[in-house]
């Protein structure tokens, strides 16, 4: 196997607040190689987007990396000074974020924020970055990008607004990018135009994604391989299909089952029991074991002791927890 | 693949000419229907303008030399005399329109000034943060707490009546309220969605102040200079009118204060010099106004889509 593009490992992301350490990210490992979609799944809360942060050198205090170590492409990321991380954020790694209008600069015009984007070419004079604009705008499925082009923030709907973020990110034609939570704030139609516009720019460039979503569906459609993230650890990674068919972790299990199902259209939603733990108090011992009802089945003990270590139970698939330990 | 369709349709003319290529032409057309569409931007406009144009072309619209004897003492308006004349026989309007060239010079200078100090000292501190915020801040500080008006007084005191210590003394005590309104809004916009977003596209943090952060805070400021250029005017006329002023030019303050004694006997003396203050002060206050409503893309409503 070639050289993973990243990989990140026992990546640990703290925040040193008044009432004590928020653990948010703790002990994150996983790669993602040239061309491949990682779809990184979990709730609200369990560290996704500080994950990304942390992997574009972008946490602010009160947080910090306190461990672990991000490499792309033979370059390591933690610790890195602020002129490599620039350096590499844009023309190498990109990012695409939640609410695509509170990202767009609301005094600038769409064509000069994708010409910010260019500027660190030097090769291209005012004329050409105003070109490469347009045919970004028409790359992501903007009509009449001409005269989108000359357009500001507040005139465009969500769903164009994160298509022109997403042309944005593509201005330096990166190796890699990041997407958090993409369509959340966008609804299910444009949703779907969104992903189906990923996937097509993904396979077109051969960039890889990491693409960070609470909606397994999203995963399923456009990912991969799947991470799922529980308390600031990625709790089981394999590819796609092996999450809907054979999913080992009691979370992902519990995930996968409390998703509709369309030929049960009365039936009752399987919910997890309990909530997410308080990161400020992890419990001591594998963070889910308190909602863990294989656990409370198989009466084990280590559950709530030690926190178990990933596993892999076959080429490509691991799991974080002691019932496959 | 499937398009989204266009959620705003462009019934306007002008945008949809534009998708021939011609950017600014319309671009400029479009701006400027949008702020000729509001009455205060065009009065203060044309007050503005009229204020600019006439201390220009002050020694073509009033030949006569302001110091020079025009006419009798006291001579009310009249054909002659349009404005009449003062108590050495000088011509008022010559004296008024003259002035005017002060006045606009010692405005643009302190606003320039305060608007370029200012937005350095508060851009930098609010986007810095930190012990480098802590410093500016105290030095912002120290600057307010300087009696402006009397530190004013007193600089012409010891170096002498002189235009150029006037407006040394207004632009270095007028930047401070400009650094605050900087900072707050450097403050508030750094925190926004965009400015990670550039940061995350390898933006460096210059860049970023300049390019994203200054313009969007950059519309209170421009409000605020425009105010100050107000606020010199009558500094300047205050300090001549108490006899501070430069003897060797004329300004409107030299003409109230000449026009002091003489209030009820020739009351045009008073009223003209007065009224011209007053009209470019509010010229330059509305036409602020409007600019500040103008640059604030959200008042863009024409096009907006909800």
């Amino acid at each position: 196997m070639t050289e993973p593009l990243l990989s990140v490992e026992g990546l640990r992301t703290h925040f040193f607040v008044d009432d004590g350490v928020v653990k948010a990210v703790d002990g994150v490992s996983f790669a993602v190689r040239r061309g491949e979609v990682l779809g990184l799944v979990g709730e609200s809360g369990c560290g996704k987007t500080v994950t990304s942060l942390s992997v574009a050198g972008l946490i602010e205090a009160p947080g910090r990396i306190v461990g672990g170590s991000v490499r792309f492409d033979g370059t390591e990321l933690v610790g890195a000074s602020e002129r490599v991380l620039n350096s590499l954020r844009g023309p190498r790694i990109a990012m695409i974020f939640q609410q695509p209008r509170a990202c767009l600069d609301p005094v600038m015009s769409v064509g000069r924020q994708i010409g910010q984007a260019l500027k660190s070419d030097t090769s291209m004079d005012r004329a050409a970055r105003r070109r490469r604009a347009v045919e970004l705008l028409d790359r992501v499925g903007i009509s009449d990008p001409d005269r989108r082009v000359r357009e500001y923030p507040h005139q465009l709907s969500g769903g164009m607004a994160q298509r022109v973020m997403i042309a944005i990110a593509l201005a330096g034609e990166p190796d890699l990018l990041i997407a958090d939570e993409p369509t959340t704030a966008l609804d299910v139609t444009v949703q779907a135009q969104i992903l189906e516009l990923l996937r097509e720019l993904q396979s077109a460039n051969g960039m890889a994604v990491i693409l960070i979503t609470h909606d397994l569906a999203v995963v399923a459609e456009v990912a991969d391989r799947a991470a799922v993230m529980y308390a600031g650890r990625i709790v089981e990674e394999c590819a796609v299909a092996e999450l809907y068919q054979a999913p080992l972790h009691p979370y992902t299990k519990g995930l996968v089952e409390s998703r509709p199902v369309g030929d049960q259209p009365k039936s009752w939603l399987r919910a997890i029991p309990g909530s997410v733990p308080v990161p400020l108090d992890l419990p001591a011992g594998c963070s889910f074991a308190p909602r863990c009802e294989a656990r409370t089945a198989r009466g084990l003990t280590e559950c709530t002791e030690q926190p178990p270590e990933p596993v892999s139970v076959r080429d490509g698939h691991s799991v974080r927890c002691w019932l496959h330990g | 693949m499937a398009l989204e369709r266009p959620v705003a349709e462009h019934r306007d003319a002008a945008a949809v000419r534009s998708s021939t290529g011609r950017y600014r032409a319309t671009d400029l057309r479009d701006s400027w229907r949008r702020f000729a569409s509001s009455p205060v931007a065009v009065v203060g406009l044309v007050l503005t303008a009229v204020f600019v144009l006439v201390a220009a072309f002050a020694s073509l619209i009033a030949p006569t030399d302001p110091f020079s004897f025009a006419g009798s003492p006291f001579e009310p308006p009249s054909g002659r005399h349009w404005l009449g004349t003062d108590d050495l026989g000088r011509d008022v309007f010559a004296g008024v329109v003259h002035g005017a060239r002060t006045s606009l010079f010692v405005g643009v200078a302190v606003a320039g000034a305060s608007l370029v100090i200012g937005t350095l000292v508060g851009g930098v501190s609010g986007f810095a943060g930190g012990k480098i915020d802590d410093l500016l801040m105290r030095l912002t500080e120290l600057s307010q707490v300087l009696p402006r008006f009397f530190l004013a007084l007193t600089v012409v005191a010891l170096f002498g009546p002189g235009l150029t210590n006037m407006v040394l003394v207004l632009a270095l005590t007028s930047w401070e309220l400009t650094a605050r309104v900087a900072r707050s809004g450097v403050l508030a916009v750094k925190e926004l969605g965009y400015v990670t977003a550039a940061e995350a596209l390898g933006s460096s943090p210059w860049r970023n102040l300049r390019a994203h952060v200054l313009p969007n805070t950059i519309a209170p400021v421009v409000a605020l200079a425009s105010l100050q250029v107000g606020g010199a005017i009558l500094i300047e006329a205050s300090l001549s009118f108490l006899g501070l002023g430069d003897p060797n030019v004329i300004s409107w303050g030299y003409l109230l204060n000449n026009a002091q004694s003489f209030v009820r006997r020739a009351w045009w003396m008073s009223v003209f010099p007065g009224l011209a203050i007053a009209v470019a002060v509010l010229g330059v206050n509305l036409l602020g106004d409007a600019l500040n409503d103008f640059w604030n893309p959200r008042s863009r409503s024409s096009r907006a889509v909800g």
